[in-house]
């Protein structure tokens, strides 16, 4: 669903992102980990067409995206790390927005029952968003990305920031939806959190996916000494 | 698509109260202008209307004198002001308003109310004109600035990019949300303005045959204008890495195209084709008409010319036996020697400005202001040419009314007998002055450019903004 | 004090790497080189007026002595015609027609065109009637009087208070959005001790230094075109320091009580645009207006017509005019008796009518002065409202160009028109004939300035308000800051 050839990207002598190849299946959630500046962002705007890449591709479904900008984010959603919505407008209003944005069209029952099945309260539809937490916003993201329908899901660094019982039903609503068969990658830094919902955990450092591992071969103490050991290297 | 873009973008603005105060203000600044130049309209209309009625009164019964006498005692002209002045009020302060109707020569207009006014008069008047000219860009620029430059700084662009959304579908989107509100804001003040113009007379009194053509052309220029506006701040706010940048960018553009170039194309105009001084004008016409003859001079050689002439038209011997009077001949044709003289320099007068405009002009296919300015007075009967249109119409009547002094005195004195009157009858013929103004028809070529300039200018800035928000960055 | 020159370090060295300083030095430095450039344009302009003025003047008055000579001497090829005898003191009086001049200030001049460029510097007296003094404006475009002139006035008026507020929109916004305020809070420095060095470093920065250079241009400008300069004009040219000085701590006391409401930067710049467009363009045009409805001037127009009413009337009345007239002057009745002049002549009589109807519509002028005067006089009284009135007005005066200088003119040429009806009426009135002599000795117009104490004064003057105001800002901005600190 997602595919990454020697994806490269460099700042005149800088290199953000170094000869990068992963994958991702339908149904799979790949995790990628690293510190502050590992590229992790780069790659995910490189799927969004945000950057064009100095060399090698960006694939999604099988189009390149720098060919094809707009074909290929029909299939994406994104949610960033700060998910930014209109403060002057309500949850009902912004999502109903985003998603005329993507060509879709949804009454208001469908748009509320969207967002109350992202997980946001009932009584909070219909108020403005300034007054929203950074969870609230953040299931407003996870509401846009559901009613695109969207087969492949971009989420960079999506629970930073959030408590932890925010941050562990953010978790469940991504298994449920790769269990419907979406392809999931999410930039992180929040080990625990990767090795909860990845499938895959690849490790970036210096713009380089330094390892790949599958989360169901891997403990939660091996995969930080695992981390530790190729962020010292 | 293009609606939901549209309808986010006004919904926005709609619950902002920075911008509802802002366009409040502006609201109420529009109709106050509109309000003063409705009073400032109606008093200049009915005290010239009322004028030219006791100037006429005057003039018939100035009582038995002789002719020549009477034509000395000569008429006053007064510019009417059309129904529009009360939206722009043009060059009308700085034009004068009356002109003196005279045998021998043909006057300066006098009395511009620019001179019997305070001096805060140079600050600028606050017509309807100005607010739509050059305070309302400024809300533009408010309302705009933020369209892309905002939303990147904020990361709700990246967003709604994600989407999949066309960066063109969105800047046009933008565009229309924008002109929404600001149609907010135009539409009551457009409806105030045609009710002033039909509560204030201007419409049942038939003055202004082609009001509905002028007044239409005139809201297609501006909003043109604002068009313009909108697609530039769009397309800078597109360019502009922040929405600070993006706003001080804008703001130096606005105080750039309004208030400093205008004055620098001015200047220049000035420079190029120089105004001559008021005595150096004069000097040359009084030089040039010393050339043309002197109708009271008896000892003038073309005078005595004229003489011969005659007495060989009439195959008499001596001036006593002519069948007209000679001094009906002699004061026409003083008339018709100094007519080239000042056709020649008030001509070239007016060519001159003409070319001075012509520069600003030109200039205003980059300078939007210009071009508006020039329309908006001109379409509301107000800018140079209109004043210049009525000052050819009063010579013209001058010409009629000596004329028609002279042959009395031609055909019903006696040469030598200095004391033939007449009265009434003969200041009836003269006909009352009425002026046409210039219909829009008239005035197509001198619309074509600056609307040109202005068609121009928003398509081109229309695909500016267009291309500019397609190229833009998506990231901060 | 520590503070102030610590913030003037630190803002010297932000404001000079990220091209602020230099690129509002450059803009300013061109502006001002075009405008007075532009303001040297127009005096020339007035200066090229005034003499061809006085050059046409001289070869008419050689041409009148030249031909009253001949006439008297007998030596003339032709008589001239009754309207144009140059031994008719009525005709002299037209014919002779003198120039009233208001002269250019030196150097000062160049600074605004203020009025000037409505009225022409030179008034035509002569014994025609009062309203052909006034009212003939100089010849231009109007629509480039309209558009106004890019002198140093408008610069200083209009630009210059953009400039500070590009430079003091955010004093404060910005080092809330950078973050450094929490920084700058957190080195037991008071917020408004902060705001004043900040204020008081960009005003050292850029205001001070424009305050000195746009004099020091004009200065410049007016040593090298050769212009008169003398201790007054120095004095005036530190009066215009002094007021920009006062007029851009104005501004960025503006801009500093606006960052004391803790808005961004983004709403701080359009908020001060908004008061600088209320200040520059709305406050006056609304007095103006305003001027306009409470103290309506009676239009010329009226004053013409009352003109012709009652010169109609007094016409038929002609005879007993000047019957009356001799009643009243009998020394004059005698002399005319003795001459024998044309008996065509009715200049006497004329002038008899003239005089009466001049009378009669005198209150009619007084009044429209006076209505005039009221408009200017309420448009003073409210001009606190935005510093940018008093500041221009001021700096007209300085230049010269102002209305109070202009009024003084027009007053002092109406005076001079009766001097000069003084000469010609008893010379008509008792049918003399004007000689060469008389013509020699025809009165001449000098234009009596008022004493410079007053106008620098007066200019100075306008300096107080303006600082109360900067104060009153400075007060409030540090007011509202403590209270929400």
């Amino acid at each position: 669903m997602l595919e990454a050839q020697e994806l490269t990207k460099r700042y005149g002598d800088q290199v953000a992102l170094d000869a990068v190849t992963l994958s991702v299946a339908p149904g799979e959630v790949f995790c990628l980990l690293g510190a502050n500046g590992a590229g992790k962002t780069t790659t995910i705007h490189l799927f969004l067409g945000f950057l064009s890449p100095t060399s090698g591709r960006a694939m999604v479904n099988g189009l390149h995206v720098a060919a094809e900008p707009l074909k290929t984010k029909q299939f994406l959603a994104y949610i960033p790390e700060q998910v930014d919505l209109y403060p002057h407008l309500t949850g009902r209003e912004n999502l109903e927005h985003f998603a005329a944005l993507a060509g879709g069209k949804h009454s208001a029952s469908e748009l509320r029952s969207l967002l109350v099945e992202a997980g946001l309260p009932e009584e909070s539809l219909e108020r403005r968003v300034g007054g929203y937490s950074k969870g609230m916003r953040q299931k407003v993201g996870v509401a846009i990305a559901l009613a695109k329908k969207a087969k492949v899901l971009l989420l960079d660094e999506p629970t930073s920031g959030l408590d932890p019982q925010a941050s562990n039903e953010f978790s469940r609503t991504i298994r449920s939806l790769s269990e419907k068969g979406v392809a999931v990658l999410m930039a992180t830094h929040d080990l625990f959190r990767a090795k909860e919902c990845g499938t895959r955990l690849g490790i970036m450092r210096r713009g380089k996916l330094v390892t790949t591992v599958a989360a169901g071969e891997i403990e939660h103490a091996d995969l930080e000494t695992l981390y530790l050991d190729y962020m010292r290297s | 698509m293009l609606q939901a873009i549209a309808g986010k973008e006004f919904l926005q603005m709609a619950r902002d109260g920075r911008f509802r105060v802002v366009t409040l203000l502006m609201l109420a600044l529009l109709l106050l202008s509109l309000f003063a130049g409705a009073r400032h309209h109606r008093s200049l209309r009915t005290e010239r209307e009322r004028a030219a009625q006791v100037q006429r009164d005057q003039w018939l019964t100035q009582g038995e004198k002789g002719p020549h006498a009477a034509a000395h005692f000569g008429v006053y002209a007064f510019k009417p002001s059309g129904s529009l002045a009360l939206v722009d009020r043009g060059v009308n302060a700085y034009a004068g308003s009356m002109i003196w109707l005279e045998p021998h020569k043909q006057n300066s207009f006098r009395d511009a109310p620019a001179q019997d006014s305070t001096s805060l008069l140079r600050f600028g008047e606050l017509t309807t004109a100005f607010v739509l000219q050059t305070a309302l860009p400024l809300l533009i620029i408010t309302l705009t600035f933020g369209a892309f430059a905002g939303e990147r700084e904020r990361g709700t662009l990246r967003l709604a990019a994600a989407q999949g959304v066309r960066m063109e579908t969105l800047a046009l989107g933008k565009a229309l949300g924008i002109a929404g509100a600001l149609g907010l804001l135009l539409v009551p003040a457009a409806i105030c303005g045609a009710a002033t113009l039909v509560l204030g007379g201007a419409v049942t009194r038939g003055s202004g045959s082609d009001l509905v053509p002028r007044t239409l052309l005139l809201a297609l220029s501006y909003l043109l204008y604002f068009g313009i506006t909108l697609f530039l701040s769009l397309a800078v706010s597109a360019w502009a890495r922040t929405a600070r940048l993006a706003l001080l960018f804008l703001l130096g553009g606005w105080v750039a195209a309004t208030l400093i170039a205008p004055r620098l194309v001015a200047d220049a105009a000035k420079r190029l084709y120089p105004t001559p001084s008021s005595v150096a004008f004069a000097e040359k016409v009084k030089f040039e008409l010393a050339g043309a003859g002197d109708a009271h001079n008896e000892s003038d050689q073309r005078m005595e010319r004229l003489k011969q002439e005659t007495l060989k038209q009439y195959g008499v011997q001596d001036l006593k036996d002519l069948p007209v009077a000679f001094e009906g001949i002699s004061l026409q044709a003083g008339e018709d020697w100094g007519y080239p003289v000042f056709d020649r320099n008030y001509n070239a007068l007016d060519a001159q400005f003409s070319r001075q405009e012509a520069v600003c002009e030109t200039a205003g296919y980059v300078l939007p202001f210009l071009s508006i300015r020039s329309l908006s007075a001109g379409l509301s009967g107000t800018d140079r040419r209109a004043h210049e249109h009525f000052a050819r119409a009063t010579e013209v009547y001058r010409r009629t009314l000596i004329r028609i002094i002279n042959d009395d005195v031609k055909y019903h004195a006696k040469t030598g007998d200095t004391g033939y009157t007449n009265g009434r009858a003969l200041y009836e013929k003269v006909p009352v002055f009425a002026y046409k103004p210039l219909t829009v028809s008239d005035l197509r070529d001198s619309f074509r450019m600056p609307l040109l300039a202005l068609a121009a200018g928003f398509f081109t800035t229309a695909a500016v903004a267009v291309f500019s928000a397609r190229k833009q960055r998506i990231l901060p | 004090m520590n503070l102030l020159l610590l913030f003037l370090r630190l803002e010297t060295k932000r404001l000079w790497r990220d091209r602020t300083l230099p690129l509002a030095f450059l803009l300013m430095t061109v502006f001002l080189a075009v405008a007075v450039q532009s303001g040297r344009g127009f005096v020339r302009k007035e200066r090229a007026i005034i003499a061809s003025a006085q050059t046409e003047e001289k070869t008419r008055i050689l041409g009148l002595k030249q031909q009253i000579a001949e006439l008297t001497s007998g030596t003339a090829t032709q008589q001239p015609s009754r309207g144009s005898d140059p031994r008719l003191p009525s005709n002299v009086g037209r014919l002779g027609q003198h120039w009233a001049v208001k002269p250019p200030v030196s150097v000062m001049g160049t600074l605004a065109a203020g009025r000037n460029d409505l009225y022409p510097p030179c008034l035509p007296v002569s014994n025609r009637g009062v309203e052909t003094l006034f009212g003939i404006g100089e010849i231009e475009n109007p629509q480039f009087l309209l558009t106004g002139r890019f002198d140093p006035v408008f610069v200083l008026v209009f630009l210059f208070p953009l400039f500070l507020l590009a430079l003091g929109y955010n004093l404060l916004s910005e080092e809330r959005e950078n973050g450094t305020l929490a920084l700058l809070r957190a080195q037991s420095v008071p917020l408004p001790a902060v705001l004043g060095a900040k204020t008081t470093a960009r005003w050292l920065l850029f205001a001070l230094p424009v305050a000195v250079f746009a004099p020091t241009l004009l200065l410049l400008a007016g040593l090298f075109g050769g212009d008169r300069i003398t201790g007054d004009t120095i004095v005036r040219l530190v009066l215009v320091t002094v007021l920009t000085a006062c007029y851009g701590a104005f501004w960025l006391a503006l801009c500093a009580g606006v960052n004391a409401l803790r808005k961004d930067s983004a709403t701080n710049v359009a908020t001060l645009v908004g008061i600088w467009l209320l200040l520059t363009l709305i406050v006056p045009g609304a007095l103006q207006e305003g001027a306009g409805v409470l103290f309506p001037v009676p239009s010329r127009i009226a004053l013409i017509e009352a003109t012709r009413k009652n010169s109609m009337k007094t016409t038929q009345q002609g005879n007993a005019l000047l019957a009356r007239y001799y009643e009243d002057h009998p020394e004059l009745a005698e002399a005319a008796q003795s001459k024998t002049i044309d008996p065509k002549d009715f200049s006497a009589r004329r002038a008899a009518v003239a005089k009466s109807v001049e009378q009669i519509v005198e209150p009619l002028i007084v009044r429209h002065d006076t209505q005039l005067r009221r408009q200017q006089e309420f448009t003073t009284r409210f001009s606190w409202l935005s510093p940018v009135i008093t500041f221009a007005s001021a700096l007209e005066e300085l230049a010269g160009s102002g209305a109070e200088r202009q009024q003084r003119f027009e007053t002092q040429v109406k005076r001079f028109r009766e001097q000069w009806q003084e000469f010609f009426l008893p010379r008509v009135f008792a049918r003399m004939t004007i000689s060469v002599r008389d013509i020699e000795s025809l009165p001449r117009f000098t234009f009596e300035e008022e004493a410079e104490g007053m106008v620098q004064g007066r200019a100075l003057g306008v300096a107080f308000p303006v600082v109360g105001l900067t104060l009153l800002l400075g007060a409030a901005a540090a007011r509202l800051l403590e209270r929400r600190d």
